[in-house]
């Protein structure tokens, strides 16, 4: 062990770190003097015994200089000197430990974090077991385009294994089982390697298109002493790329020579800029907009959001605009769930599509995500969000006279359509409206009268309750709803809720989580994670019990075969008998907890109280028995 | 269990008299169309006021995603069972009555 204090090597790399343009001194750093050696302790029992400033305080030092706010982990010892640097050296301050029961659950934490609070968080692998408990969680993060920093413990060198567990938990390349879904990885061996190495990774991440990536700890690095004090690289993110000015030229010129154009928004707006621009291109043009909903993306009041406006507006169309849209095919395309299972065209003969998108600029092969080809009129490698600003400004260049009456014309179109939508939503929801089952209109209904004049987000996707909510409530922040998994990996819900929940605290926003039973059953703990972190979160349980898609599926699979369709697609698939208590799930799990509710005329007072526990900073869970989708 | 048991009380409960909903159930139209039929996301509202022939038109002949059910899987009595099912619903509140639907719903349109 060196004999230089803490605050000598620290003032002598930080002097050093700025002629490289790099910092390296921190506030935790520079104002802990080194401790003294141990009384009646020789030099060779201090060395045999005691480590001062291990390495991973070093790391912690970096985390802090990426204003990474929390780590969430579910411990482990190839990650035990990481681990006690964040609590000791660090304080538990920044980052700040998430306990969370599971690693898959700690990703997906991370990822309802990420969306909901725009920046990431990081997460801690224990090895190889880690890693692989957390794979699901990650590919569903990359699928979703999502930054998150993973940071992987490893025993790279054999000869310090401590014991044949640490053999077992430790791997040559232990970022291969997630590396094809993740955007970029290193093993650093070396403090200096690791601060450039997460810096990097964290710009990586940060990127569009954004996704996880994978820094290894090795865990001699991380338990041994740092030595001489590295640099800390600053952190510079590349702005979001825009696409080509010449393209987007073209692509204003298509808009406006286009009687039916239609856009198509998924993944598009980041921020409220991206909102707001794209309601101003729309409105420039009175061009319907279709809200795929992998982010929020238009208002859902706006009447030029035709997402649930009877028929289908594509079919139509002899333009669209994609921005940032997963499946792009799927657009214009569809293979019926029949046995023959031939691609329909559903699209106008003389359709084109412009695609605005960052997918492009980011492919890798093995896992299909990337969706089925379309060729495409015109495809811009860039960021949409960063792109619109530039697209309008183009489309009001080209704008003449002689295109307003046809853009009147839309407008009229548009507010008719949009009410038809609204009405047909309003009447459609009567239906079942005293039923119990509890219908998701009466559901979704029943939480919106409490929750309207809050400032709220709803932090579950809205698909498995027939989107009723996004057809009834008044969405036009963009953080009011996050989207889905990505890679539609169940057990994403529960613990991605809790993540956007903890971004939402100290801004006060309201989450709603009605929350699918099967999706909890992955992971209940993440209600756990909940509570010890006092995480306020409203969730509503959409009790259906089962895998209701799959019910789906051998139904149809036994129709199909001409066999056994009565009460046999239950098989497998369900798990109502006997039924599960989610109210006392909770309950065991610190969660203030109401139900099972089954008739609808007693949720609004459970909503009601379920409420005043959130707003007092906890968490709580309402069970409901719920109309299957 | 308790959802077929909710079913069955309700039915009985109804003012007007409702066929028993558990063929309905049974045989798994509830998995698209919700338990009383009135919709989800993957099958629409089934309406009351359709013919037989047409209902079964649709049941043994289907477009788009649904199954086809040839009479070897579902009877023409059982079949009729349902749709007496289907038909016997109460119809459902008017939109009048229903002040978070006609008042609370979404805010003004823009």
């Amino acid at each position: 062990m060196s004999r230089i204090t803490r605050r000598t090597f620290v003032q002598g790399a930080a002097a050093g770190g700025a002629a490289l343009g790099t910092l390296a001194a921190t506030a935790a750093t520079a104002e802990k003097p080194a401790s003294e050696a141990p009384e009646g302790y020789s030099a060779d029992q201090r060395e045999h015994y005691f480590v001062e400033s291990p390495g991973s305080d070093f790391m912690v030092d970096v985390l802090q200089r990426l204003s990474i706010d929390y780590l969430a982990i579910n411990p482990g010892s190839t990650f035990r000197g990481l681990h006690e640097s964040v609590v000791s050296h660090g304080e538990n301050a920044r980052p700040q430990i998430l306990t969370c029961l599971h690693e898959e659950q700690a990703v997906a934490l991370a990822h309802g974090y990420a969306k909901a609070a725009g920046k990431p968080m990081a997460v801690a692998c224990h090895g190889t077991v880690g890693l692989q408990h957390a794979a699901m969680a990650v590919y569903n993060a990359w699928c979703d385009f999502v930054p998150i920093i993973i940071i992987a413990g490893n025993h790279a060198d054999g000869a310090h294994r401590p014991g044949s567990v640490a053999w077992a938990h430790s791997a040559q390349d232990p970022v291969a089982i997630v590396r094809d879904f993740t955007k970029w990885d290193a093993a650093p061996v070396s403090l200096e390697d690791f601060a450039e190495s997460l810096v990097r990774g964290y710009r990586i991440a940060l990127t569009p298109p954004m996704g996880p990536t994978v820094l290894v700890a090795d865990a001699d690095l991380q338990e041994s002493p740092i030595g001489k004090q590295p640099p800390i690289p600053n952190l510079t993110v590349p702005r979001p790329p825009q696409g080509d000015s010449n393209a987007i030229r073209e692509t204003a010129r298509l808009l406006l020579a286009a009687q039916s154009p239609v856009i198509v928004a998924d993944r598009h707006a980041r921020t409220q800029v991206g909102v707001d621009s794209l309601v101003e291109l729309a409105e420039v043009l009175q061009i319907p907009v279709i809200d795929e909903a992998g982010r929020m993306n238009f208002p859902s009041s706006h009447y030029l959001n035709h997402s649930f406006a009877p028929g289908n507006p594509l079919r139509n169309a002899d333009l669209i605009l994609a921005l940032e849209v997963n499946d792009v095919w799927g657009l214009l395309n569809r293979i019926p769930e029949v046995a023959d299972r031939r691609a329909e065209f559903v699209g106008a003969a003389n359709v084109k599509v412009v695609t605005i998108g960052t997918q492009d600029l980011f492919y890798k092969s093995n896992y299909q995500n990337f969706q089925r080809y379309l060729p495409s009129e015109l495809a811009i490698a860039g960021d949409s969000e960063a792109t619109l600003p530039s697209l309008i400004e183009a489309v009001r260049k080209e704008l003449k006279s002689s295109h307003k009456s046809q853009i009147g014309r839309r407008r009229q179109a548009a507010l008719d359509a949009f009410a038809k939508g609204r009405s047909k939503a309003l009447d459609d929801a009567r239906y079942g409206w005293d039923e119990s089952p509890v219908s998701m209109p009466r559901l979704s209904m029943e939480l919106w009268r409490q929750i309207k004049d809050r400032d709220w987000s709803l932090v579950s996707r809205a698909d498995f309750q027939s989107s009723w909510p996004r057809k009834l409530w008044d969405f036009d922040k963009h953080y009011q709803y996050l989207g889905g998994s990505g890679g539609a990996g169940i057990g994403y819900g529960a613990p991605a809720a809790v993540g956007a929940a903890l971004a939402f605290r100290k801004r006060g926003v309201l989450p709603i989580n009605i929350q699918s039973d099967g999706d909890l059953l992955y992971g209940p703990t993440a209600l756990w994670t909940a509570a010890h972190h006092n995480v306020p979160l409203l969730s509503i349980m959409h009790n259906n019990g089962g895998y209701h898609q799959e019910v789906m599926h051998l139904q149809r699979m036994a129709s199909r075969r001409r066999r056994g369709i009565q009460s046999t697609a239950k098989i497998g698939n369900t798990f109502d008998s006997p039924p599960i208590d989610f109210a006392a799930m909770a309950k065991s799990m610190g969660v203030w907890s109401s139900g099972p509710i089954v008739h609808p005329q007693e949720l609004g007072a459970a909503i009601t109280r379920a409420l005043e526990v959130v707003g007092a900073g906890e968490p709580a869970l309402i069970d409901v028995v719920c109309q299957p989708r | 269990m308790l959802v077929a048991a909710l079913l069955v009380a309700a039915a009985s409960s109804a003012k007007e008299e409702q066929r028993d909903p558990r063929p309905f159930v049974a045989y798994g139209c509830y998995q698209c169309h919700g338990y009383s039929g009135y919709g989800g996301s993957s099958g629409p509202r089934l309406s009351g006021d359709m013919p037989y022939e047409g209902f079964e038109r649709i049941v043994r002949f289907p477009y788009g995603t649904m199954p086809a059910y040839p009479r070897e899987l579902l009877s023409d009595e059982e079949l009729r069972a349902i749709y007496s099912f289907i038909q016997s619903r109460p119809p459902p509140p008017l939109l009048k009555d229903l002040p978070m639907l006609n008042v609370e719903a979404q805010g003004t349109p823009r």
